[in-house]
């Protein structure tokens, strides 16, 4: 699959060593993966690989010259420049139309990822560090903060579109304190941060949790160590914590990134687009809607690229030893960070984190 | 010390759980204020001005909510689809998982970038290209199609999740194991799921939880009415026609119910330490 697939291979460790250890790994290795391969090719893979194909086809429609309803036919990279060049026909987008759109959905969406994925980033790590203590009715609070997440995005959605409304809760509770009201699903910027407040509402758990059982793997010698050495709260956090659960964080972090890149439901149902906050995916949507089907395809390919560039980024810069660091790497202590001697290695390693 | 950590130092056992509560109920009052719509008539959500607290009372939602048969069904669907699709999601990742931490084979990262390719795409993307496909097996309709549709859509994430947690268990352990006679699998069974337990808990909750709120594939798929999952049924509480906010409130309450039991069964396995002191 494009750009990250055919980088895979390259950026492969080859450490050969060992053959004989390793005799028959590769077999087993590929068995155990086989499921999930047949799985995704059946179920996604040709799904996508379908529509990236369309993507490069005309939409059907009514031919001009004769009035017959024609299969579309090859269309070129027209799709894309549609969307890219803006490029309606021969002429570029007229404003207001699907097309002008474009490059105000992308960076509105990019606008929600890093502002959302940076503040449940942040909440997420902090309830993760509460709910590690150990203190009574923690079951409680585990699943109440699970709860926002397991609400249907569509409920969630609805339910924000009434407290956000003009004369709805949050401005009556705003204006207790002297602020508002605000135009919540209209205003420019406060549409944009009812629909973070929403998402920030609804996915932190998502982090919290993750990052909560990232810290499980921490053994609690490391922090008595720290301890008797006299390392202050900050330090034992940006020392230890940090470096050690880095591995469930950047898959949250990646995978929450992935996922706002594609955000939908709720700017449809909040704010349905109104004040610039119609993201990439309700472009989609409305270009389906508005029946052409090729030139959403090649948009949601656009997406597609957009974020299997944000995924690289974040493995090559970010992340990295998600994925890079050698497996069954034997005797070499700082590739298995929960160990406690290694712990202290790792976390002295990592505290520049590139 | 500086004057600015002494007075921190001062204020901090009561500021920060001031500030823990200011968060705690930010975060808990869309509850409250969901709880409240379900105890009121529907004609009282949407009048304005809104009142927090319902302006006529009516205590019978939650029991028109199931009593009513459609409801049921609903609910049938999305905890067969979701325990289904999640008892999928573990057979079939933790072996992938186990293989990508531990095994050295050709194509490995390709692999783990293949799975991850496969969340690149928005699902409203996909299912068009989902729906051809079910139609030609002659699969649209069941729940069979939205098991596996579920299922593969979450594999990418408890792959990748487990296998970070797998890869960061120190081999040495593995390795001790054998030495005592522990063959791969006894050595994955014993040894490895045990130690792994948090991102198994994780992978399990998540998956459920993201199966349980699947909508637009299951909006294609499923034509029956009575065959439809809670995401997709309950919209049907609000239409053009009529309009029972109460009872769709009501209804997403007791759709967390699951949710929350199945947490509160596991919950007690996200406990630390378990690989400490393992490897001295």
């Amino acid at each position: 699959m494009s750009a990250v697939a055919q980088q895979a291979p390259k950026k492969a460790p080859t450490p050969k060593a060992r053959k004989s250890l390793n005799a028959g790994q590769a077999r087993n290795g590929l068995l155990l993966v086989l499921p999930t391969l047949l799985f995704l090719s059946v179920i996604i893979l040709y799904p996508l690989i379908n529509a990236v194909v369309i993507s490069f086809e005309k939409d059907a429609g009514l031919d001009k010259a004769t009035g017959m309803f024609v299969q579309g036919g090859g269309a070129g990279i027209s799709n894309y420049t549609h969307w890219l060049l803006q490029q309606c026909g021969t002429e570029s987008c007229p404003p207001g139309t699907l097309g002008a759109q474009f490059y105000s959905a992308f960076w509105v969406t990019i606008f929600f990822t890093v502002v959302s994925v940076a503040i449940e980033t942040v909440l997420g790590i902090w309830f993760a560090m509460i709910m590690n203590r150990d203190f009574k009715g923690r079951a409680l609070v585990r699943a109440a903060i699970l709860v926002p997440w397991a609400i249907p995005t569509a409920v969630t959605a609805k339910l924000f579109y009434f407290i956000f409304a003009y004369d709805g809760i949050a401005n009556h509770l705003l204006g207790n304190i002297g602020l508002g009201p605000f135009l919540w699903t209209s205003d420019p910027w406060a549409a944009k941060f009812a629909i973070i407040i929403a998402d920030v509402w609804k996915t932190t758990p998502f982090m919290a949790l993750l990052i909560l059982a990232g810290l499980q793997l921490i053994p609690s010698d490391v922090y008595e160590a720290a301890e008797i050495d006299g390392a202050t709260k900050w330090q034992t956090f940006t020392k230890i914590t940090l470096p050690l659960v880095k591995v469930p964080l950047m898959v949250a972090v990646l995978f929450r990134t992935l996922d706002v890149l594609r955000i939908y439901d709720l700017p449809a149902i909040l704010t349905n687009g109104v004040g610039g906050t119609t993201s990439l995916s309700m472009l989609v949507v409305s270009q389906i809607r508005a029946g052409g089907f090729n030139s959403a395809s090649a948009l949601s390919t656009l997406v597609f690229l957009l974020i299997a560039f944000t995924a690289f980024l974040f493995i090559q810069f970010g992340g990295a030893d998600v994925i890079k660091r050698p497996p069954g790497a034997k005797k070499k202590k700082d590739a298995a960070p929960p160990t406690a001697p290694a712990a202290t290695a790792v976390a002295a390693q990592s505290g520049v984190t590139p | 010390m500086s004057a600015p950590a002494i007075s921190w130092r001062r204020s901090r056992p009561w500021a920060l759980p001031v500030v823990g509560l200011a968060v705690g109920l930010a975060f808990l009052w869309p509850y409250l204020v969901m709880l409240l719509d379900a105890f009121r008539p529907s004609e009282d959500v949407v009048q304005t001005p809104p009142s927090l607290l319902p302006r006529v009372w009516k205590w019978s939602t939650f029991g028109e909510v199931l009593g009513d048969e459609r409801f049921l069904a609903w609910l049938k669907t999305s905890l067969l689809v979701s325990v289904a699709s999640t008892a999928i999601v573990v057979l079939v990742a933790v072996p992938a998982a186990y293989a990508t931490a531990r095994f050295r084979f050709p194509g490995r990262m390709a692999f783990l970038f293949v799975v991850l390719v496969t969340q690149m795409f928005s699902p409203t993307s996909l299912v068009v290209g989902i729906y051809r496909e079910f139609f030609s097996l002659n699969l649209v309709n069941t729940y069979l199609a939205l098991i596996l549709t579920n299922a593969a859509f979450n594999l990418a994430f408890a792959i990748w999740i487990l296998h970070g947690f797998f890869s960061s268990i120190p081999v040495e352990l593995e390795e001790a194991a054998e030495l005592d006679g522990c063959g791969r699998f006894a050595t994955l069974r014993r040894v490895m799921l045990p130690l792994t337990l948090p991102g198994l808990v994780t992978a399990t909750v998540f998956t459920f939880i993201a199966a349980w709120n699947e909508y637009v594939v299951a909006l294609t798929l499923m034509l029956d009415d009575t065959k439809k999952p809670l995401t997709v049924g309950i919209n049907s509480y609000v239409t053009g026609y009529e309009q029972n906010w109460d009872q769709l409130f009501g209804a997403s309450i007791i759709a967390i119910v699951p949710v929350v039991i199945l947490f509160a069964v596991i919950e007690r396995h996200l406990v630390g330490g378990l690989t400490a002191g393992s490897v001295k």
